[in-house]
């Protein structure tokens, strides 16, 4: 793919990814083929800073894990109230850099 | 989610609720009638969680009142079970270095954010907070 596009890409969605995969995720999108350029816009990523408020008001049921993908986490809130409360709190600082995991491995089923 | 913070995530927890079950032991050999919550929800909103009253009826089971049990809250028994099959099933793991529990936890996850899967357990879980609440937990 050319220079510009990635670079395009990388300019919009950079705040979805942890900042020192953001380098090789370029170089990845270098190397791939421009019929993938569509597949790539199409995946739908999560908003970091969505998940933190998710996690503020609804982390006690485990609402933020089950809208980032980690169902058996989430189930695993609901179900003993939040982890006794403190998963809750944990997961407020965890939130965010768990939904940039996601992403990550979402961007990846693109490169395969 | 990689096997090793999956099998640490379990054993924490786990352990964090034999702690809690232990203590509310304690406390009700003790006969104190003082009934704690480490629920954030409940202590914020005063409405009771989908989970509220799990240890109460975990306690019950462990005094074989099963029917009492259930009209607290039917997640006790689920909680028992997990709490005792879970951490089982990871030490196995660990000790013997398979990774069984993991795959049963990705199999385990896809087939429950299945629409067929997912909205049945949705709908139990809402009736069983309706009911909560109507308790009065």
């Amino acid at each position: 793919m050319d220079a510009q596009k990635v670079d395009m890409y990388i300019l919009t969605n950079a705040k979805f990814f942890e900042s020192h995969v953001i380098p090789t995720i370029r170089e990845r999108l270098l190397e791939l083929p421009d019929e993938k350029w569509i597949l790539l816009q199409t995946i739908s990523l999560k908003d970091p800073t969505t998940s933190l408020i998710v996690s503020i008001l609804a982390g006690q049921l485990g609402i933020d894990r089950f809208i980032i993908g980690d169902t058996g986490i989430g189930i695993g809130k609901l179900l003993t109230c939040g982890g006794f409360g403190i998963w809750t709190i944990v997961d407020w600082f965890l939130i965010q850099g768990a939904t940039r995991e996601k992403n990550l491995q979402l961007l990846q089923t693109v490169f395969y | 989610m990689t096997r090793r913070k999956l099998y640490t995530l379990i054993l924490v927890i786990s352990s964090a609720g034999y702690a809690w079950l232990g203590w509310n032991l304690f406390n009700h050999a003790m006969h104190s009638e003082e009934h704690y919550t480490l629920c954030i929800f409940k202590w914020l909103t005063g409405i009771p969680c989908p989970a509220c009253g799990a240890t109460r009826s975990v306690m019950s089971l462990l005094h074989a009142d099963f029917l009492n049990a259930f009209l607290i809250n039917p997640l006790g028994f689920l909680l028992l079970a997990a709490l005792i099959v879970l951490p089982l099933w990871v030490a196995t793991d660990l000790l013997k270095k398979q990774n069984s529990f993991f795959c049963f936890y990705a199999f385990a996850e896809t087939k429950l954010t299945q629409k067929a899967v997912a909205l049945p357990a949705i709908a139990l879980i809402s009736a069983n907070w309706i009911w909560n609440i109507y308790k009065h937990l």
